[in-house]
Order: structure tokens, then C-alpha cells, then sequence
């Protein structure tokens, strides 16, 4: 019976293809945009993934994400070293400077701007430094000027250029000498990324009088890092401005891994990637559904004295519901391994040859698998009822 | 005949209303995604449409776009005061600046720092407030939706006080502001108050607004500014091009918004086509007696397209009109919560998509007709 149904079902060429092509689609387009989405998601995370070091963030109780810090004053460093539990703290700046590449310095037209990260780095402990050095030594950020750039920067500023340490470009009319190149995360913003230390890295950016972006903590051994930010804010809060009102938040503190969820909620929440997204995945489910949905619709109609037969011949309305959820399914598990393998494929190209954001964890898989279930057992089930409420007598007429 | 084709098309009413659902929401997504694009295109250069009054900008000849800023250095407007053909000169600042509010929240702001003596390039109507309030000492003008942003469901007032960069501003007027690209709030000043709200370099001078004297053309004035001063210098309306341009080729919203349309599309010619086809292939029997009554082929695609072209022009309208009300409800809802909307209904949207809800019909008509075509009367007897 089950061969029947997928001799039936290969036997109409055209359609058969229809259907497969339909759920192909709807498949291809909701992994490829549902990775695209997590892939560029997880960029915005990337400076504090790759910022390791620090079990916790302190920052002003307004921040929300990385990319927007309101500055600190230097004297709040002492006071987060101050509290108990905490093993060091360290100073961290983070901000967007322009820089400029000294190309033709009497012609402007061949001056190049381009907007840049600049991430300051303890001067003394050089914590939060790039874990990975492709070229240089860490140790030569101490001298004159020094800067290293992230791999990819490296390459956008100097196209088709061998990395090389050594060049000289200009931030706000300060000299700064690329001494290393390193590997970093993909960021959101896509920007080069200079790493340096923190009193180089303020003269880089226009400053306003505050410049301390955020502190980064270290636990001592054996203690709770929640209970260290607990703590850290108790001891930072602020007087009440009414008597009696509970204390102020002075400081904010989140641990790396509530930072991360932190700066992610907030591009979830504020911004519209997730709708814009979402918007195109659900269209790829509705066309997926049209046209899977009504080409095996048609196709069951002009089979219809097939099954009329069947059921004459005294097939039960069970087996001829099994035989066309087997179609379904059939053309379902072969659309669906030819969309997601296609997007999986379009992700490898991409990501080898451009900056795309692309990640696809089994979660997009099992999704889309999910949604291709749904939309074989809707088109299934309207077909399905035609041949149910069919009269077997009818093909005989 | 044609009144047959069409009792024939309202009988099986589930399918006639499929077909219409088909071409209206295909219609409906392709106008709204572009009129939503146009918007979010024609944003990006609202304040340079905002400025009225200049007729030429003068700027670093490595500017790209107005976002782009390579500030100039002070005497750059002396330069250009100094080439022959320009009737004046002023100084206009846009920069971004850091706003700290009583209540310890902050907010990124745009500031615009128009010049102190001529108020050239101030905002053009003005809510509450009077212009001549901006010389007041600390005086800012907001636009209005950036204070719905900032203070929702209060009334407009002036008086509220903010710090920017350590220094008090004090709101003395409330703008209309066209929607801006990035969504921040929108402060006018002076131009020496502007460059101390926002964070330094050593050079401050955003652009260079001029006019030209009566009788001089633009085009040459431009060309002469630039070969005596070594700026780049350009009308408002080519800027306007230069910064839509730079968004068109360097980001990927066309790409983004390009692939929802054509999904709209596809999602509206799968729709439509296939319930088309189902439904002239239920009618296939009265085709056929049709044709075996002695009716011409040319009369049949008559009647197909006739069908075809109710359903297709029925479909657009509810489409089009489904698609301004949710831009217009989209809209309103966003400027109550102080948000820039995004969208503007272009002429040639609305022919677009007619034009490919036209496409979407014509392709359907012609795979039903196939079948028809190639019926043979006879088999309807059968």
C-alpha cells in the first residue's frame, strides 16, 4: 500500500517536483534567515566574549548594553577595590574614535576616514588584552604609540595587503603605530578594533570629563561571583534623596555571563532585527505552505479516482490517511534535506568569502524541521479531506 | 458571455475569494515593504530637506554621506565667504552628544548648532516657543517627537532642564522635525553653545552653508568654491542623492527589503495562480460545452482574462488601500511613542505593484488557459 502511494506520488513528475520545490523553499529561506539572525545576534556579544578575563562587568546603573557606556569617575576604580571578595579591578575604556590613514596628506580627496573600536587596556596588567596574537608581542603595546589592530580591520583598511606591523595612521591628530595584529570576535558594527593602553586610548577618542567606561573584576578564590555584585553594589549605592526612600543604585554589576544576556536582550527588545527576521521567516512558511499546500492539494484531486478505486476495492479511510501522510512526509524529509542543506551551503560559501554573520546551531535545524512538519500535515489534512468524504462509487460513474 | 464568465467566477465563492486574498496580500506586502523603504531612504537625509534657506553645502571633500562628518577647520568659512558669486556664508554644526537627565537616565542626541547672528538653518515651524528664545542663555529647541520619546504622555512644555557634556540646556521650544534615520532626539542651538555640548577634536565645523547672489548659477558658484578652497561643495538636492546613494550601495537594507518584496510577490503568484487554476479546472466541464456550443477559442481567452482582471483589479485595491491604512495606523502609533515612522507612498509604488499584480494575473490566466485551449469538447460528453 505504502509503495502505492509512492508510485502515485513520483508518477506525476510536475507535481511531485511542485511539492518538493515548495517546502525546498520554505526550508532554504527559514534556516538560512533564522541563522543569519542568531550569527549576527551573537556578533553584538563579542567584545565581552572576548574579553575573558573578568568574572565581573561594574558599570553605571543605566547602561544597558556594551556599546552604549555612560563614563565613570577614575575614583570609582578604588571604590570597587575596596569591597570584599573582589581579587583585582582593573580599568577598561571602550569607545568610537575616527582614524585616519595617511595617504596622500597633501591631496585630501585621498584621505581616508573611517570610523574605529578603540578598547583601552589596563596599563599596568593589560587585562582584557586579545587572546590570540597573529603577529607581534603584547609586551610592545608599552611602547610609543603603540596599537594592535584585530585581523579583519587589518584587512578592510589594507585590502590585498600581507599583514605587517609597522604602519602609522592618525586618531584624533594623534600618531598611532600598528605593533600587532590579532584575532577578534566579528562585531556587529563590523568597525576595525584597536586595542591599546587606557590613558593612549582616551587621547584617541574626543573626550567629555568623565572617560572610564567600565571596571573589570576578578573574584577572589572560593567566593560567589553573584554575591561579590551584590555586594559591590550594596557598598557603591547611593544616599536616598528623601529620608527613608531605600538607597540609590551607584553602580551597576553583572557578571560576564549576565552582561552577555544583558547586551542581547537589549538588541532583541530595542532594536527591530529579531521582527525583521521573524517577518521573512514567516513568509517563507506561508509560501512554503501555499504552494506546497496547494500543489499536493491538486495533485490529490486528480488522483481522486485512485483513491476512489482503493476505497472501492475496500482500502479503510485509515489506510488511505496513512498513505497520504506517507506522501507527505516523503516529499517533506526530501525538501526539507534539500533546503537546509542548501542554506547550510550558502552559510560555508558566505562566511568563506565575506564578513556575513551566519550560525546555525541544531535549535535552527530542529525549527525548521518543526516547521516543515506543520506544513506537510496542513497541506496532508486538506487533501485528506477530499478523499474522505469521497463516495467510492463515484469513480464508476 | 462576459456575463457568464463573471456568474461564473462569483459562484464557487470560496476560490474567488482566494484569488482575491492571493493578489491583495501580495499587493498589500510589495506596497507597504517599499513604501516602508522609500521612507526609511527619504529619513536618511532629512536634515538636509529641513534646512531651508542655503543653497549650497560646502563640506571635506571626503565626506560620503551626512553622517559622515571630517569637521573643517574654523577659517573655511572666510574661505568660502571670500569666493566670488556667494552672496553669504555660515557655520552649521551636526554632531552627536551624550544628554543626562535629572533622573540619572541618558540619552544619545543629535545637535545641530545653526549660526548665532542669522539663525540660518533653524527649524521651520516651531510648536511652542519662539526662535528668538534660542539667544537666551543655555536655550535648545526639541523636536517633538523627541520629547514624546523623552517624556511620554506629557503635554508639550518648554523649561525642562538637561545637562549635555557638563553643561545645563534648558528647552525654550518644541519643533516639527521631519522623521530622521537614526530616531534620536533632535536639539537645535547656537553654534558656539552647539560645539560645547558635544565632545571635541581639535576642528569643530561641521559644514559650510552658503548662498548664492542673484543672478549667479549654483552650478558655478559649487565648481568655484571648489577650485579656490579645495572643499567639496554641492546643492542640497545632489547632497540629498550623495547620502541616499551611499545608503543604496553600502548597506544591505535594498538587499533586506528587495528580498521581502519578492517574496510578496511569489507568495501572491503562488496564491493566486494555483487557485486559479484549480478553479478553471473545476469549470473545465462548462468551458467545454461552451466550446462545443460552438464558442471560438478567442472569445474563451476573453472570458478567462475578463475573470482574471476582476479578480486582479479587486484584489489591488483592497491590497492598496489594506497597505496605506497599516502604514497610516503603523504611523501614528509610532509618533505617539515618539519614534520617527518610517514610510512614504511614492507615486511609483502604487504602479508597481499594479503593474505586478497585472504580471501575477496575466501569468495565471495563462497556465488556466492552457488547459482550456487544449480541451477537446467532445470529452465533457463522455
Amino acid at each position: 500500500m505504502t509503495w502505492i502511494a509512492i508510485k502515485m506520488l513520483t508518477g506525476d513528475r510536475a507535481k511531485y517536483l511542485g511539492i518538493v520545490a515548495g517546502i525546498t523553499f520554505a526550508s532554504l529561506l527559514i534556516a538560512q534567515q533564522a541563522s543569519i539572525a542568531i550569527g549576527l545576534l551573537l556578533r553584538t556579544t563579542a567584545h565581552i566574549q572576548d574579553i575573558a578575563d573578568a568574572d565581573i562587568w561594574v558599570m553605571d546603573p543605566n547602561v544597558q548594553f556594551i556599546d552604549e557606556f555612560k563614563p565613570l569617575t577614575e575614583s570609582t576604580l578604588y571604590r570597587v577595590q575596596g569591597v570584599p571578595g573582589v581579587a583585582w579591578a582593573v580599568r577598561i575604556y571602550k569607545g568610537q574614535g575616527r582614524l585616519k590613514l595617511a595617504v596622500g596628506q597633501l591631496d585630501k580627496k585621498k584621505a581616508k576616514y573611517q570610523q574605529s573600536v578603540v578598547l583601552g587596556l589596563d596599563d599596568a596588567t593589560m587585562t582584557g588584552a586579545p587572546q590570540k596574537l597573529i603577529l607581534g608581542n603584547l609586551a610592545d603595546l608599552r611602547k610609543p604609540d603603540a596599537v594592535i589592530i584585530d585581523e579583519s580591520g587589518y584587512h578592510y583598511l589594507w585590502p590585498n595587503e600581507p599583514l605587517a606591523v609597522g604602519r602609522e595612521l592618525e586618531m584624533n591628530d594623534h600618531r598611532a603605530v600598528i605593533v600587532g595584529i590579532c584575532k577578534a570576535s566579528e562585531t556587529f558594527q563590523t568597525f576595525p578594533i584597536f586595542y591599546c593602553r587606557y590613558h593612549q586610548a582616551i587621547r584617541y577618542v574626543p573626550q567629555e570629563r568623565r572617560v572610564l567606561s567600565a571596571i573589570l573584576v576578578g573574584v577572589q578564590e572560593g567566593a560567589d561571583k553573584q554575591e561579590v555584585c551584590q555586594r559591590i553594589m550594596e557598598q557603591t549605592a547611593l544616599k536616598p534623596l528623601k529620608a527613608g526612600d531605600p538607597p540609590r543604585p551607584g553602580l551597576k554589576a553583572l557578571t560576564h555571563e549576565q552582561f552577555v544576556e544583558s547586551t542581547l536582550m537589549y538588541f532583541v527588545r530595542r532594536t527591530g532585527i529579531v521582527i525583521n527576521f521573524a517577518i521573512t521567516i514567516s513568509l517563507g512558511f506561508i509560501v512554503g505552505c501555499a504552494v506546497a499546500g496547494q500543489t499536493f492539494y491538486t495533485f490529490t484531486l486528480e488522483n481522486l479516482p485512485q483513491f476512489g478505486s482503493l476505497k472501492a476495492m475496500g482500502a479503510s479511510n485509515a489506510r488511505i490517511v496513512g498513505m497520504v501522510l506517507t506522501q507527505g512526509l516523503m516529499a517533506g524529509l526530501i525538501g526539507y534535506g534539500l533546503g537546509v542543506g542548501g542554506a547550510a551551503l550558502f552559510g560555508q560559501l558566505m562566511t568563506a568569502s565575506s564578513r556575513l554573520a551566519f550560525l546555525m546551531p541544531w535549535q535552527v535545524l530542529a525549527g525548521t524541521a518543526a516547521a516543515v512538519a506543520v506544513i506537510v500535515v496542513l497541506s496532508s489534512l486538506v487533501s485528506v479531506y477530499k478523499v474522505l468524504v469521497l463516495e467510492p462509487a463515484v469513480v464508476f460513474r | 458571455m462576459s456575463w457568464i464568465a463573471l456568474k461564473m467566477l462569483t459562484g464557487n465563492r470560496a476560490k474567488y475569494y482566494a484569488i482575491i486574498f492571493g493578489i491583495s496580500f501580495a499587493v498589500m506586502l510589495m506596497a507597504e515593504q517599499s513604501a516602508i523603504f522609500t521612507g526609511l531612504m527619504r529619513n536618511t537625509t532629512s536634515q538636509i530637506r529641513d534646512i531651508l534657506g542655503a543653497d549650497i553645502w560646502v563640506m571635506d571633500p571626503s565626506v560620503q554621506f551626512i553622517d559622515d562628518i571630517t569637521p573643517l577647520s574654523n577659517n573655511a568659512v572666510y574661505r568660502v565667504r571670500g569666493v566670488p558669486g556667494v552672496a553669504w556664508a555660515v557655520r552649521f554644526y551636526d554632531g552627536k552628544a551624550r544628554a543626562q537627565f535629572p533622573e540619572g537616565n541618558f540619552k544619545q542626541f543629535i545637535v545641530l548648532g545653526i549660526d548665532d547672528q542669522t539663525l540660518v538653518g533653524a527649524p521651520r515651524k516651531l510648536l511652542l516657543g519662539s526662535l528668538a528664545d534660542l539667544r537666551r542663555p543655555d536655550g535648545v529647541v526639541l523636536d517633538e517627537s523627541g520629547f514624546r520619546y523623552l517624556f511620554p504622555g506629557q503635554p508639550l512644555q518648554t523649561g525642562k532642564v538637561f545637562e549635555m557634556n557638563d553643561r545645563r540646556a534648558e528647552i525654550v521650544g518644541i519643533c516639527g522635525a521631519s522623521p530622521t534615520f537614526q530616531t534620536f532626539p533632535i536639539v537645535y542651538t547656537t553654534y558656539s553653545r552647539a560645539v560645547r555640548f558635544a565632545a571635541q577634536e581639535r576642528r569643530s565645523l561641521s559644514f559650510v552653508l552658503a548662498k548664492v547672489e542673484e543672478g549667479a548659477s549654483p552650478e558655478e558658484v559649487c565648481n568655484r568654491i571648489e577650485e579656490q578652497t579645495g572643499l567639496m561643495a554641492m546643492s542640497p538636492g545632489d547632497f540629498a542623492w550623495k547620502t541616499i546613494e551611499y545608503y543604496l550601495i553600502q548597506t544591505g537594507i535594498p538587499v533586506n527589503f528587495g528580498i521581502t518584496v519578492l517574496l510578496g510577490f511569489l507568495i501572491g503568484a503562488a496564491i493566486a495562480g494555483q487557485t486559479f487554476y484549480l478553479f478553471t479546472l473545476d469549470n473545465l466541464k462548462q468551458f467545454g460545452a461552451l466550446k462545443a456550443m460552438g464558442v471560438a477559442n478567442g472569445r474563451i481567452v476573453g472570458m478567462v482574462l475578463l475573470q482574471g482582471l476582476v479578480v486582479g483589479v479587486l484584489g489591488y485595491m483592497i491590497g492598496l488601500g489594506m497597505g496605506a491604512a497599516f502604514m497610516e495606523l503603523v504611523g501614528l502609533q509610532m509618533r505617539s511613542r515618539g519614534l520617527p515612522p518610517a514610510n512614504f507612498m511614492a507615486w511609483p509604488i502604487p504602479l508597481g505593484t499594479g503593474l505586478a499584480a497585472a504580471l501575477i494575473v496575466f501569468c495565471s490566466a495563462m497556465i488556466s488557459l492552457r488547459r482550456v485551449l487544449a480541451l477537446e469538447p467532445a470529452a465533457v460528453f463522455r
